[in-house]
């Protein structure tokens, strides 16, 4: 019987891996390759604020990057408000040809929670320039139902806020988003610490994860991105496989013979 | 005794290209009349430097100097084994060893302290703190087959306000926790600096500033043996370097008296303070992968000052004496590498480069290397 790839669609895009990695925070440029190359995935994000981006100062580091024959998708990270993360893809789209653009409009600077308000009036503006746009927010349904409206073909709710490492911390506003947007593109992006909340998210239906910090700061990154690369698959496949219902009692898997029916009642 | 002087390679021509903190201490060894066992030489070196060789710190920002100027010089081999290689550990280690011996040979040994570190966190940030503990000391663990050094030997936990209060004092109270790290040091840069400088040129050894060499210079053809010690002005002639912006601050304040440098763990940033002579203190850095050589960017001074309030808010009426940016010469591996090759002249040239943001931690070791490669 032939089997449909199972692939990740975002946009025009489709990716077979549904782990997207940040190129950010590695020992260095060689270690952030090895372990890009290790998660299998085949797209990263790429952070352009400050690095001077007008006078294209940050050319080294973007062609370790690129040696990694990923798609980019350049981030707004470290943008505050809408105008300032539209002229940030405006300059991303001529540097590196695409218009894929992760929009980050950064509301708290402790916490880095994102800015629904200029989230979502940034997104509009730049769905309208042609951007593909993949907005980084937070779980709040009618913000997503938003973003949505204005032509969002893809969402990234955070799992918890950047760099915490706390996993899924609202599973209920999550699985709302997961049912309420059935066809959507969710990725889960932000607060993955562990292999096992991503795996928890993709279990869930999500259709990919972003991460950068767990890999980029663990001991061994190359050995990390391999164990998130198995996560996410393992968790895509329980999720396409069907998980069972959890119950109130026990049930034994195999039947017991011989057992009185008076010690089931 | 002059007699029984071991003479190699000695009345050679050398120029070194690159007048910063590496070609300094390498103008500086070899016209040492007495190194290496008593080695004697009697070589003819001219140091060529690009910029200034005394370049003011209160300077514009597009006054080409060394990137050793706009550094902080912490000896800092364990903190930085947390983010670095093996390699710099141990290079590092070595280096912590030569510098009080090299500056005591220089006449200079009050430029090196050795009161060890201090890694503080807010209470909110305590996380870091414990990450940064972890990591340390499962990075020590894996190298104590080579160091026979534990890592509870070399990490002191300050666990409440008192004793934090005893190893510094002047640290602000909301702080309760740190770690001690008490094998490392720190340097007075500048004036160790300007004394390689003096100390050379006594020696006989020329510097040449203002004057760019490329390796295919017609002047480069009369020398026997070539030093590149260039940093990111190699980059012409090796297209795997790339520059790493770092930016610093330097403040003034006759309040606050530190001991040692202190490392500011922050979900995002990790800065630094360290003290210098005459009050000063420097604080830094920011590590941004880009070749922007500009002036710095509001977000990093407000980054770096706000780190630097937190540690004491009487650092708020220090004034502002200079506020730095530079590149940091790296590789793909962010690792040193010293290499031999010949120049269109067929003189050899030996290449000292990549030594990034650990241009005092490794430096002695790495100028040793270099030396033992040319005369091997």
């Amino acid at each position: 019987m032939e089997t449909k790839q199972d692939l990740l669609k975002l946009y025009d895009c489709e990716l077979s891996s549904r782990l997207l990695v940040g190129t950010a925070l590695y020992p260095s440029p060689e270690i952030m390759n090895k372990a890009i190359s290790a998660s299998a995935s085949e797209m990263v994000t790429l952070s352009l604020r400050r690095q001077d981006p007008g006078n294209q100062q940050g050319q080294s580091i973007w062609q370790h990057i690129q040696q990694s024959n990923c798609a980019l998708l350049p981030n707004t990270a470290g943008c505050h408000s809408a105008q300032e993360a539209i002229t940030l893809a405006q300059m991303s789209r001529e540097m590196f040809n695409t218009d894929f653009i992760k929009l980050e409009v950064i509301g708290d600077d402790y916490n880095l929670q994102p800015d629904p308000f200029e989230t979502l009036k940034a997104a509009e503006i730049l769905i309208k320039m042609g951007f593909k746009v993949l907005p980084y927010c937070t779980d709040d349904l009618v913000l997503c139902q938003r973003l949505l409206e204005v032509g969002c073909e893809v969402l990234m709710p955070w799992g918890s806020p950047i760099g915490t490492g706390k996993g899924l911390m609202n599973p209920y506003n999550l699985q709302a988003i997961r049912t309420r947007f059935p066809s959507t593109s969710l990725i889960i992006d932000a607060g993955i610490g562990k292999p096992s909340q991503a795996m928890a998210a993709m279990e869930m239906g999500f259709d990919g994860i972003l991460l950068n910090t767990a890999i980029a700061k663990a001991h061994d990154p190359i050995i990390m991105a391999q164990a998130f690369s198995h996560a996410v698959q393992g968790g895509r496949q329980a999720y396409l496989a069907g998980l069972m219902e959890s119950r109130q009692t026990a049930s034994p898997s195999t039947p017991v013979l011989g057992t009185p029916f008076w010690q089931q009642i | 005794m002059k007699s029984n002087l071991k003479v190699i390679g000695a009345g050679q021509k050398i120029a070194i290209l690159g007048g910063g903190l590496t070609g300094r201490l390498l103008a500086w060894r070899l016209s040492n009349q007495n190194i290496d066992n008593g080695i004697m030489n009697n070589h003819q070196i001219s140091v060529f430097e690009k910029g200034s060789l005394n370049p003011c710190p209160q300077g514009p920002n597009n006054q080409s100097k060394a990137a050793a100027y706009t550094a902080a010089a912490m000896l800092s081999p364990m903190s930085e084994l947390v983010a670095s290689e093996p390699e710099i550990f141990t290079l590092g280690q070595q280096s912590l060893l030569l510098w009080p011996s090299w500056l005591n040979e220089l006449g200079c040994e009050e430029y090196f302290h050795q009161q060890g570190s201090l890694v503080l966190a807010h209470p909110n940030d305590i996380a870091e703190l414990q990450q940064f503990q972890r990591d340390l000391s499962y990075k020590l663990d894996q190298l104590e087959s080579d160091h026979n050094n534990t890592a509870s030997k070399r990490i002191k936990a300050l666990s409440n306000r008192q004793q934090l209060e005893q190893a510094e004092t002047h640290i602000a109270s909301h702080f309760h926790q740190g770690l001690l790290l008490p094998d490392e040091a720190h340097l007075d840069h500048h004036e160790i600096l300007a004394e390689l400088l003096t100390v050379a040129k006594q020696h006989g050894v020329s510097f040449i500033e203002s004057q760019p060499v490329e390796l295919d210079d017609p002047r480069l053809d009369e020398f026997d043996l070539i030093f590149d010690c260039r940093g990111i002005g190699s980059k012409g002639s090796d297209k795997n370097l790339r520059g790493v912006r770092g930016e610093v601050a330097w403040l003034e304040s006759q309040e606050i008296t530190l001991k040692r440098p202190i490392r500011l763990m922050h979900p995002r940033y990790k800065l630094y303070v360290v003290p210098k002579p005459n009050h000063r203190f420097i604080i830094g850095a920011t590590e941004i992968e880009s070749e922007d050589t500009s002036a710095i960017s509001l977000r990093s001074s407000m980054e770096l000052m706000s780190a630097l309030y937190a540690i004491n808010p009487a650092f708020s009426e220090a004034r502002i004496i200079a506020q730095e940016s530079n590149l940091r010469p790296a590789f793909i591996d962010n690792l040193p590498q010293i290499k031999q090759t010949l120049s269109k002249f067929g003189k050899p040239i030996i290449s000292i480069n990549g030594l990034y943001r650990h241009g005092f931690l490794i430096g002695p070791a790495m100028v040793e290397q270099a030396i033992n490669k040319a005369f091997s």
